[in-house]
């Protein structure tokens, strides 16, 4: 059982190095294409992204948000629901956090000591209450949740836009940003950017974890996305499920948009044009699909965007390309992840050398 | 007889909305229209497209990507060419290729469709800025000199200008072509039956992989058109966030039509509309100054979750679709 599970753990390794090797191998071909040097790129992706001047934990900062976001994608995945609304939540999140933290403590000062736990609080319920959206029409009216959520996400562009650039959030001294938060909501920093919020959030993706894995609870929403003809007739309630399941991922993503702005210094708060939480969702849904819908994996894979994220940051300084490189390779990663075929070719083609 | 009398009421509905428009905020009907039209194509070409696709088996979500992609793509080849038109040609092939690579994947890789699609996607928010910044110089944004671009030909007519472009009248046009080859031809019969039952076309003789393949990069290709439409004939320019969605827009009328392309032409109206309107709503004196332009832009979103949850109930899609075939 024990060297099933490695085996198992070992070939999801085997497979997601090899996604990456392709993955980096096609962005080569892009970079030389444009007549930049391939090898200083790599070079600043992964010793700027890893290692040079405590760079991992500038990586472990980058990963915080993401081991949310995926894993609440990985929550919906397992009820068998396409959560790509999982981007918006995160922008509500991160609402919630700053109306809290901001704004309610300010305006009642009794709340001030439990400005954190507030904060997060908001989040995580501003996330959910997004996430409802295209989890009733999907469940009352059968409207598929990949095109709802979509639409979801770009409402909640505009309304955060309005609320942090141009409404009650915007900081009156500095009208680019949204108001910080309250020294009081603000997570302890640990280096640079890296904060005690990843303690936190460690805990919880370990706690969805357990909760999917060892509850009633999670069971069943496991059995709805596995096989829902096995959960209808074992009686589960199949809307009940799903709900509870899209409610766990807004509140997960929710928390992520929290986490960005009590826990990443110097701002604590977001810019007007949402640059700091914007992709985080798309990016979850990333490293969730690397890290097979398993919060536990998902928190390795988080690390290793969070990485390349922090790598890219170095790109345009020194090799003069721009730092999204690392999304477009994270988008081969996946592309390559849809395409086990591939993997099982070269597997054999390897086998046979 | 009874299409002619649906059109006519929609037609109608149209000039009413038009008019309480113009008596209301003052909004000029004409380029509204031609915002709209403009608004409408770029929808209508991917959807189309799609439409497609989906009768073949496939599912495709990575059309945003595609759209991003061919933006600027299509905008070096009009650049590169000096003409707006190759420009257009070059967004079609690109499209067109990211098409084929992903009804290879689908057929012969038996990939996960969603999983790829969404792979296209965020390799797309990736690649543009990448593009941009590698070919240009410069992060996020390009404006070409507009010789290079393929601005919409005005029409005099009766003293009133309107502004349309070729490509527009291609996307209606196509609407209605591919109707008749899905429903009149034997082609069509057998696109058809690679959705609904692969089995039975393969025992048939119809090679479902290569059909398929086929669909998915004639779909790729018409999204790519509306890609380039969007940057080269469109907003004359691209930004690194120019498909806003559209790709998802649009699979919102793939899924509303129930997979017709004329219904899908008529909601990709609906979508522009709803869009145009918002962009000279939130601009219209005495609207600008009380509801700020962020709550407008929501329209076209709100617009698309309505339309969707009220058309799709009750309508079929192919037996096969999303579901990888394989042979035996």
């Amino acid at each position: 059982m024990a060297a099933g599970l490695l085996g198992r753990v070992l070939s999801r390794v085997a497979e997601t190095v090899f996604a990456l090797v392709v993955g980096l191998a096609v962005s080569a071909i892009l970079i030389l294409i444009h007549g930049h040097d391939v090898s200083s790129a790599f070079y600043w992706l992964f010793y700027g992204g890893f290692i040079y001047h405590y760079a991992i934990l500038d990586a472990l900062a980058f990963a915080t948000p993401l081991m949310l976001t995926g894993t609440a994608f990985a929550v919906a995945a397992l009820a068998g629901y396409f959560n790509i609304g999982v981007e918006g939540q995160v922008y509500l999140g991160a609402v919630g956090a700053i109306y809290a933290g901001a704004l309610l403590v300010s305006q009642i000062e009794a709340l001030r000591p439990i400005a954190l736990p507030l904060s997060l609080i908001f989040s995580a319920l501003f996330g959910m209450l997004w996430s409802m959206g295209p989890a009733l029409l999907k469940t009352y009216l059968g409207v598929h949740e990949v095109i709802s959520c979509i639409m979801f996400n770009w409402m909640a562009n505009w309304i955060t836009m309005y609320l942090v650039s141009a409404g009650p959030l915007v900081d009156p001294n500095r009208p680019e940003k949204s108001l910080s938060v309250v020294p009081e909501a603000r997570f302890l920093v640990i280096y640079s950017i890296l904060t005690t919020s990843i303690y936190l959030v460690v805990g919880v993706v370990v706690a969805t974890y357990i909760i999917l894995w060892h509850t009633k609870l999670g069971y069943e929403i496991r059995v709805c996305g596995s096989n829902p003809d096995a959960a209808r007739y074992a009686g589960i309630n199949i809307k009940r499920a799903g709900l509870l399941a899209f409610a766990i991922s807004g509140a997960l993503a929710g928390l992520a948009g929290g986490v960005i702005v009590t826990g990443r210094p110097p701002k604590w708060a977001i810019h007007g044009t949402l640059g700091d939480v914007m992709n985080m969702g798309f990016d979850g849904i990333g490293v969730a699909l690397i890290g097979a819908n398993h919060p536990l994996a998902i928190m390795f894979s988080s690390i290793l965007i969070g990485g390349l994220r922090n790598g890219s940051r170095l790109l345009e300084p020194y090799v003069k390309i721009s730092s999204e490189l690392s999304r477009a390779i994270l988008g081969l990663i996946i592309l390559v992840i849809a395409l086990p075929e591939l993997y099982r070719i070269v597997k054999r083609a390897l086998r046979g050398v | 007889m009874k299409a002619g009398l649906k059109y006519a009421l929609a037609i109608g509905a149209y000039v009413v909305t038009l008019y309480t428009l113009w008596l209301t905020i003052k909004v000029d009907p004409v380029k509204l229209t031609h915002s709209a039209l403009l608004s409408m194509t770029p929808l209508a070409l991917a959807a189309i497209g799609e439409v497609l696709n989906e009768k073949g088996g496939l599912v495709n979500i990575g059309l945003d990507g595609i759209m991003l992609m061919t933006a600027a793509i299509g905008v070096w080849g009009a650049e590169a060419s000096g003409s707006g038109y190759i420009g257009l040609l070059v967004g079609l092939l690109v499209g067109g290729l990211v098409g084929l690579i992903m009804g290879l994947m689908s057929t012969y890789g038996k990939a996960a469709q969603i999983v790829a699609g969404i792979g296209v996607n965020i390799f797309a928010y990736g690649f543009t800025p990448f593009f941009i910044m590698a070919m240009w110089r410069f992060p996020g944004i390009r404006i070409p000199p507009k010789e290079v671009l393929a601005k919409p030909r005005t029409i005099v007519f009766n003293g009133v200008y309107f502004d349309i472009s070729e490509v527009t009248i291609i996307a209606i046009i196509l609407a209605f072509l591919i109707h008749y080859i899905i429903y009149k031809t034997p082609v069509g019969l057998r696109i058809r039956a690679c959705g609904e039952a692969p089995e039975a076309a393969d025992v048939a003789g119809v090679g479902v992989y290569r059909v398929r393949v086929a669909l998915s990069t004639l779909g790729g290709a018409l999204a790519g058109l509306g890609g380039a439409f969007m940057s080269l004939v469109w907003f004359g320019g691209v930004v690194k966030e120019i498909s806003a969605g559209r790709g998802f827009l649009a699979l919102g009328c793939v899924v509303a039509s129930g997979l017709e392309p004329i219904p899908a032409l008529g909601f990709a109206f609906i979508f522009g509309f709803a869009e145009a309107l918002a962009y000279s709503v939130a601009v219209a004196p005495g609207v600008k100054e009380i509801v700020p332009y962020h709550i407008v832009y929501l329209l076209p979103y709100i617009t698309v979750l309505v339309v969707v949850s009220v058309f799709m109930r009750g309508k079929r899609f192919p037996r096969a679709l999303g579901l990888p075939y394989i042979k035996e």
